[in-house]
């Protein structure tokens, strides 16, 4: 493990005056794109440290599993025909109505349950 | 393959190895349930990666510039090119029934091992295989039924045996299936009130549906959901309350109110009552798979049972027979099971936008399918051995007291104490938990306790419980439902060639006497089942399992027919090899179950000692007449089966010479446009 350097000498702290501590030494590590021995070894907090790239990291994320909800709230659709209805609406070019959801789910009902479920 | 997939691949499939020879060789001492996931799982992911995209490249040589039916015959309903991740999901919904969750639960008499290196090899080298090359062949068809394919690809014989044999599977499936649900509600108000009750939930949903909120049927099932919740809670209090008697009814009355209940709903619209609670048993199932998983990881329980039970030798008392092969036809859903070969040439093949997609869906969906099944073998070994022995013997084997349950399930070596049992009642909100053969209530116990584990203790068991037994029984009766109005659309078919009015699915005459026709024929199962006294699951349950493997040993053969056409011998093995060892056991297991002289295996010999008791009593004569019928059933399975295993392979004979006709009938070749609008 490489060891951290003491305030007094730390060259963070002489590059950028007014940050102290782990945000000196992030802005140091930042600005210089250093990897010598001041950067530090343990993981500097997200909000101090590289906070772009933590917060592109964090979006990325969260539009990940944004993604995989929209993906599971998709599927729940598929599944409770929703979806079949909405392709039902735009392939007869109509507007809901429950006389449409009725008309739409006869049909898919007769075709569903002529096939036996699984075991 | 890069350098460093390459080494990721290798220590997979190391890790496979090691976990499976951890679970084979461990012996004498309880195993994490973790060795059985990390099993089950890295040998699922090299057998897709290796084995299943082997099959797709060299066989079936899927392309993507093919436009699929779902692209070319894209109708807006059943054709339509769907995003694969949403295909796999709704194949997958399509395909899990309660067969991977009670068949492991069953077979968990045999210790936890071969039951676990069935449903991991089966799943890899016979189940996912069939699945995906049953759904290549529909879709490079047009999406056309196995039967259909049979007919063109085997001959008629082999089409019109598919057909027959589907219908005895179903009467036989919805019997068992029933007779699951009667014994996990038999004496217990509890759970009778909380499937009740779903009942007006399902009917108030249909109505929703269909007047009040049309087309919002995720909404609806919300709805239906925390209904059925209030349910569960419900129930509680119904069993504490002077209601309780009546809702605590015995096996015949169970028995007798689902057949009257399959026969009403299978004639109601289906709009009112199937419809609305397959949406709801769908959602359910889903998220107790899930939870269920999650509950695994979080808890990681240690398995009681051994990796081998002294029951490997046959004289189990859940289902009479060795190891092999009967825990191989006990877990088909899992492992094999050829009614996914149904879906596989049903809804699935309309979806698919990409022809590569069909790995994913096919071989993805049964690896998946067959995890399931590990996670309710897990859920059932890690249970005490002695409770799950408990729960799952019927009292013609271990007596009809606690007393005399217990010191004979003590006395086999798996100790257990009536206080133990008592206890484990109470806190399930039970009066009694000796005797529930069937697998349910086990499943349930074992669901229970991970979740209980993973938060609240005792104190939610009871709830935790319930809530599994409402969720097995939701979509039982979804099952026996749906596979009612279908036997009865069967057989108006068939019967629509005798006389043209019954055919007619809107006369009425024709739909009520086809509707109790099918019911009568399973409901006489049922019945045969709750009257037997060495519980029905022991006749019942091997008997499906027979049918059901020998439906994939159809869709085996169907499947090496078309990939002999395809590329001659060369790849033949890859179908013939999984159609061998089902042939095998379940011929094996179909004779063992005619004429075994074991009377508690073989149908004829458990005929023979009944009449050699000389008791002549209507219900002893009823019980020799139904060892005899299960006897014809079983023998008549293996007749059909036999005559499409000779029809095929007088057919493969004459491709390989040269005499037969090899040519494949796929649809024409249609360069897909998907992608270059993609582009």
């Amino acid at each position: 493990m490489r060891p951290l350097v003491s305030q007094s000498e730390d060259p963070a702290a002489i590059a950028f005056p007014g940050a102290t501590g782990h945000a000196a030494i992030a802005a140091f590590c930042h600005s210089a794109h250093d990897n010598s021995e001041v950067c530090p070894p343990v993981p500097v907090p997200c909000q101090v440290a590289q906070a772009s790239a933590c917060g592109v990291e964090r979006s990325s994320t969260i539009s990940r599993l944004k993604k995989v909800a929209e993906g599971v709230l998709e599927l729940l659709r598929e599944i409770g025909d929703e979806n079949a209805y909405a392709r039902h609406l735009s392939a007869h070019a109509v507007a809901h109505s429950p006389a449409e959801w009725r008309k739409c789910s006869e049909e898919r009902f007769r075709a569903k349950y002529q096939k036996a479920k699984c075991c | 393959m890069p350098f460093f997939q390459r080494v990721i691949w290798i220590a997979l499939a190391c890790c496979a190895a090691i976990c499976l020879g951890a679970i084979a060789f461990s012996r004498g001492e309880h195993i994490n349930s973790l060795w059985l996931v990390a099993a089950a799982a890295c040998t699922y992911l090299v057998g897709y990666r290796f084995y299943g995209k082997f099959i797709a490249a060299r066989v079936m040589a899927l392309d993507d510039k093919r436009a699929t039916p779902a692209e070319r015959l894209d109708n807006g309903h059943d054709f339509v090119p769907t995003n694969k991740w949403i295909a796999f999901g709704h194949h997958f919904a399509a395909i899990a029934g309660p067969g991977p969750l009670v068949g492991p639960v069953v077979a968990a008499q045999f210790g936890y091992l071969p039951g676990t290196l069935w449903i991991i090899a089966g799943a890899v080298l016979g189940g996912a295989v069939q699945d995906f090359v049953i759904l290549f062949a529909s879709m490079r068809r047009d999406g056309k039924s196995l039967g259909q394919m049979a007919r063109e690809e085997i001959g008629k014989v082999g089409g019109f045996i598919a057909l027959v044999t589907v219908l005895m599977i179903m009467i036989v499936l919805l019997a068992v299936v029933a007779l699951v649900v009667v014994n996990a509600l038999v004496g217990s108000p509890w759970g009778t009130f909380t499937i009740a009750a779903t009942m007006p939930v399902a009917l108030f949903m249909g109505l929703y549906l269909r007047y009040w909120r049309p087309g919002k049927v995720l909404e609806c099932s919300a709805i239906g959901f925390l209904l059925v919740l209030a349910s569960v809670f419900g129930g509680q209090w119904i069993a504490g309350s002077p209601y309780a008697p009546t809702f605590t009814l015995s096996a015949m009355t169970l028995a007798i109110a689902i057949i009257i209940y399959g026969f009403l709903a299978s004639a109601l619209p289906v709009w009112l009552l199937l419809a609305p609670r397959d949406y709801l048993s769908t959602f359910v199932k889903l998220g107790v798979i899930g939870m269920l998983a999650i509950g695994i990881f979080v808890v990681r329980p240690d398995l009681q049972m051994p990796a081998l039970s002294r029951f490997v030798d046959g004289t189990g008392p859940v289902l009479a027979g060795k190891v092999f092969p009967f825990c191989f036809i006990t877990i088909a859903c899992g492992a094999v099971s050829g009614f996914h070969a149904l879906i596989s040439s049903g809804t699935t093949p309309k979806m698919i936008s990409r022809e590569t997609d069909a790995t994913q869906i096919g071989y993805g969906s049964m690896l998946l399918e067959s995890f399931v099944a590990i996670m309710a073998m897990i859920a059932a070994c890690s249970l005490d051995p002695g409770v799950y022995f408990a729960v799952n013997s019927p009292a013609g084997i271990v007596g009809k007291t606690a007393e005399a349950a217990v010191k004979t399930i003590t006395g086999w070596g798996f100790p257990v104490t009536v206080q133990q049992m008592a206890d484990m009642a109470h806190h399930a909100g039970e009066v009694t938990l000796f005797g529930r053969t069937g697998g349910a209530p086990s499943l349930a116990l074992g669901m229970a306790h991970i979740f209980a584990r993973g938060g609240g203790g005792d104190a939610v068991l009871g709830f935790w419980y319930h809530f599994a037994i409402m969720f097995e029984a939701l979509f039982i009766l979804t099952i026996i439902d749906a596979g009612t109005r279908v036997g009865r659309f069967m057989l108006q078919d068939l019967l629509g060639h005798v006389w043209k009015p019954l055919g007619r699915t809107s006369w009425m005459p024709g739909v009520i006497g086809a509707s109790a026709f099918v019911v009568i024929g399973w409901g006489y199962f049922l019945i045969q089942g709750v009257r037997d006294p060495l519980g029905g699951i022991n006749s019942l349950w091997p008997l499906f399992g027979i049918a059901n493997q020998l439906l994939a040993a159809i869709a085996l053969s169907l499947a090496t027919t078309i990939i002999l056409k395809m590329h001659g011998p060369k790849f033949m093995w890859i179908t013939c090899v999984p159609l061998v060892w089902l042939v095998l056991v379940t011929f094996t297991a179909a004779y063992e179950k005619i004429w075994s002289p074991a009377p508690r295996i073989g149908f004829l010999a458990q005929a023979a000692q009944l009449e050699a008791t000389g008791a002549a009593t209507a219900a002893v004569r009823a019980q020799i007449f139904n060892n005899q019928l299960d006897a014809v059933v079983c023998g008549a399975f293996m007749l059909l089966v036999a005559i499409i295993l000779l029809d095929s392979l007088r057919l493969w004979f004459g491709i390989i010479r040269g005499t037969a006709e090899s040519r494949v009938s796929e649809s024409p070749f249609v360069p897909t446009q998907l992608n270059a609008e993609e582009a």
